[in-house]
C-alpha cells in the first residue's frame, strides 16, 4: 500500500500552524531595531518557550543571585539583548517534533536534524554566503526530513517496513520508501514547510534534497544542505543510520571543490556550535 | 588601598593629540592593598603599559577580574607580558558565556588563536587559571575580597566590589540603568518600572556607601536619548544620580566615548558644575590614565 496523497494532505493540514511564536521570534531577532515589548509579548504568550528561557536563565550557566520568575523580570535582569539571543536558539531547537514513530529514535533524529542544520550553515557560510541568508540554510537543514516523522505518523507499519528495508539493503532511506509506498519524505517534508509559509527557495530545497541528480544547476542552498545530509549520516553510527550516505553528484562535487571527508576539517566551528545546540536541547 | 587607571576609554582605543590629557586606552585599572596583593579589572589595551609596569619585580602573582568580555575589556591581554614568564602566577575571573555556551577560558583563549595572534594561550609561560563566577561569589585575594554583582549591559557584565584594608571600592564595568520598556499608558509599565525599582534597589543595597565608585558614562543626556538607549552605557547624569542614590562621596567616571576630545570632557564637567549636576558634598571627575586614587 502506498501513501495516499490525500491522507498526506488531510494531515498537513490537520497539523498545527508553524508556531506563530517561533516565526515572530526569528522575525523579531533577523530585525537589528527590533521591539523589546513586543519580544516580550510573543515570548510571554509561548508557554513551552516561556518555561525554556526562564529554565536558562535560572540555570548555572547564568549564575544569578535571584530567582528570575518571569519574562520580563529577566529582560530586565540580563537585558533584552541576551534574552533575543537565547530565544532564537530555543525557538528553532522547538520546531522538531516532540515524539517519533515506527521505531524511529527521536534522539537519533533530532541530532541529525541538527547537525543537518549546523553543517549547512556553515558551508554556505564557507561559500561566502550572507549571514542574514544563512538562517534559511539552517532551517532547510532542520526540518529536510521532517516528512519522515509526518509519513510515518501516517502509516505506521509501512513505514516501518520502509526503514527496516533501507537498512537491511544499505541504501537510502527516499529509495525504500519509493519501493514500499511509491512516495518520499522530501515531498511530505515540502508540503508542510509550504503550508508553513517558507519562502519558495527554502522549500524546493527541501523537496530536491534527494533528486539532486536531476537539478540543472542546483542552488547554493540545495548542495549546502545535501553535502550537510551526507556529512551528518557519516557521523552516525550503524545503529542510528536509518539511510545510507548517498553519491553526491558531480556538479554539487565540483561547487563544493574538495573531498567531502575533508570538508569537516575545514569548518572550525562545528564541534563548538554542537556542543552549545546540545546544551539548548537539553533544557 | 590604591587604584590606578591604565585605560578610561570606551569601545576603541583612540590615541593621538586630542585624548592625550585623559588617555586613549581602554579600559583597565590596577587595585593593589596595602598589603601589595594585586587585583586588575579588565584586560582592555591599558594592561600592556600595566604589564610592563610590573615586570621590575618578579616572579609576581595577580588576579585579573573580567566585567565581560567585549573587545574593548581583553584586547590588551594577549599583549600582557608577565603571561609569557615561567613563575609568574595569573588567576583570571569572569562570567560563564550562556548565548554561546562559553567559558572565559574559552573565549580568552580564542582572541589568541592563531589567526589572531602569533602564541596560542596554551604556550603562555604564566602558570594561568580560570574561574567561571556566578553572581554573589566572593573570592578571597590575599587580604581584598572581591565580590561579583550583574548589571545591566548586552552580555553578562560583573561590577566588581573590592573591599580591604577597611575600606571599599566599586566597579562597574559597562553599565545602562535598565529603562523602562512600556510607555506611560501601557497596562504593562506598571509591573515592569516595579521590577526595575528592586532590581536597582538590590544593586543600591549592596554598594552604598563605598568609599569610591569608578562608573560608566560613555554619553551625554543628549547623544542617549537620540539613539544610544539600549548601547549598554551610561549618561553623565544617569551615573551620578546612581553614585547619589549609593550615598558615594566620591565618582570617577569613565569609559569615555572614543570620539570624545579632552576639551569636550572638560566643557562637559564645566557644564554639569554649572547646571547644579553634581550633589553637593560628591566629587565627581573624568577617569584619566596614570592618576592613581588613595583610600
Amino acid at each position: 500500500m502506498g501513501v495516499d496523497q490525500d491522507k498526506l494532505e488531510k494531515l498537513v493540514d490537520q497539523m498545527p500552524t508553524f508556531p506563530q511564536s517561533a516565526q515572530r521570534v526569528m522575525e523579531i531577532c533577523a530585525d537589528i531595531n527590533y521591539s523589546t515589548p513586543e519580544l516580550v509579548s510573543v515570548i510571554e504568550r509561548d508557554p513551552i518557550i516561556t518555561l525554556k528561557v526562564l529554565k536558562l536563565v535560572n540555570s548555572a550557566y547564568f549564575g544569578l543571585s535571584k530567582k528570575i520568575t518571569s519574562i520580563k523580570h529577566s529582560v530586565v535582569y540580563v537585558g533584552s539583548n541576551t534574552i533575543k539571543n537565547i530565544a532564537i536558539a530555543i525557538t528553532t531547537i522547538g520546531i522538531l517534533p516532540k515524539v517519533a514513530q515506527a521505531g524511529i529514535s527521536r534522539t537519533d533524529f533530532l541530532t541529525h536534524s541538527l547537525t543537518t542544520a549546523v553543517l549547512a550553515k556553515l558551508i554556505g557560510r564557507s561559500k561566502g554566503v550572507a549571514e542574514n541568508e544563512l538562517i534559511n540554510f539552517y532551517i532547510a537543514g532542520l526540518l529536510h526530513d521532517i516528512g519522515v516523522i509526518l509519513t510515518a505518523q501516517l502509516v505506521k507499519e509501512e513505514y516501518k517496513q520502509a526503514i527496516d528495508l533501507a537498512r537491511s539493503e544499505n541504501i537510502p532511506l527516499h529509495i525504500a520508501e519509493q519501493t514500499k509506498l511509491d512516495f518520499n519524505h522530501a515531498d511530505a517534508s515540502a508540503l508542510l514547510v509550504e503550508k508553513w509559509q517558507f519562502p519558495p527557495a527554502l522549500v524546493d530545497c527541501i523537496r530536491n534534497h534527494h533528486r539532486m541528480d536531476q537539478l540543472e544547476n542546483p542552488t547554493y542552498m540545495e548542495n549546502s544542505v545535501f553535502i550537510a545530509n551526507q556529512l551528518s549520516k557519516m557521523m552516525q553510527d550503524d545503529a542510528a543510520r536509518i539511510s545510507a550516505v548517498e553519491i553526491i553528484p558531480e556538479i554539487t562535487q565540483d561547487w563544493l571543490g574538495m573531498p567531502v571527508e575533508l570538508v569537516i576539517d575545514t569548518l572550525p566551528d562545528f564541534e563548538e556550535e554542537m556542543q552549545r545546540i546540545k546544551a539548548f536541547m537539553a533544557l | 588601598m590604591q587604584i590606578t587607571f591604565y585605560g578610561v576609554r570606551g569601545s576603541i582605543p583612540s590615541p593621538g593629540p586630542d585624548t592625550v590629557r585623559y588617555g586613549g586606552n581602554t579600559t583597565c585599572i590596577d587595585v593593589i592593598t596595602d598589603n601589595g596583593d594585586r587585583i586588575i579589572l579588565d584586560g582592555g589595551t591599558g594592561i600592556r603599559q600595566l604589564g610592563l609596569d610590573m615586570m621590575n619585580s618578579l616572579p609576581l602573582q595577580c588576579s585579573i577580574f573580567i566585567t565581560h568580555t567585549h573587545w574593548d575589556h581583553i584586547q590588551g591581554l594577549p599583549f600582557f607580558t608577565p603571561l609569557f614568564v615561567p613563575g609568574n602566577k595569573v588567576d583570571f575571573y569572569g562570567a560563564f558565556d550562556p548565548v554561546y555556551m562559553k567559558d572565559l577560558r574559552t573565549i580568552l583563549a580564542q582572541q589568541m588563536e592563531y589567526c589572531y595572534f602569533p602564541i596560542r594561550e596554551n604556550e603562555l609561560k604564566a602558570t594561568l587559571s580560570y574561574t567561571s563566577l556566578k553572581e554573589g561569589d566572593t573570592i578571597q585575594v590575599g587580604s581584598a575580597t572581591v565580590t561579583s554583582i550583574l548589571l545591566n549591559h548586552p552580555v553578562l557584565n560583573f561590577g566588581y566590589l573590592i573591599e580591604a584594608d577597611g575600606k571599599r571600592f566599586f566597579f562597574t564595568g559597562d553599565n545602562e540603568t535598565p529603562l523602562n520598556i512600556y510607555k506611560p499608558e501601557d497596562e504593562e509599565y506598571d509591573e515592569y518600572q516595579e521590577l526595575i525599582i528592586q532590581r536597582e534597589s538590590h544593586i543600591i543595597d549592596f554598594i552604598r556607601g563605598v568609599n569610591c565608585i569608578v562608573i560608566d558614562a560613555q554619553y551625554t543626556k543628549e547623544e542617549y536619548f537620540a539613539n544610544k538607549v539600549g548601547w549598554g552605557h551610561g549618561y553623565f547624569e544617569s551615573s551620578i544620580n546612581f553614585a547619589e542614590k549609593a550615598e558615594i562621596p566620591l565618582v570617577h567616571i569613565t569609559h569615555h566615548d572614543p570620539t570624545r576630545t579632552d576639551d569636550q570632557l572638560d566643557a562637559i564637567f564645566k557644564q554639569l558644575t554649572r547646571q547644579g549636576s553634581i550633589p553637593t558634598g560628591m566629587q565627581v571627575t573624568p577617569a584619566t590614565e596614570k592618576v592613581t586614587i588613595h583610600l
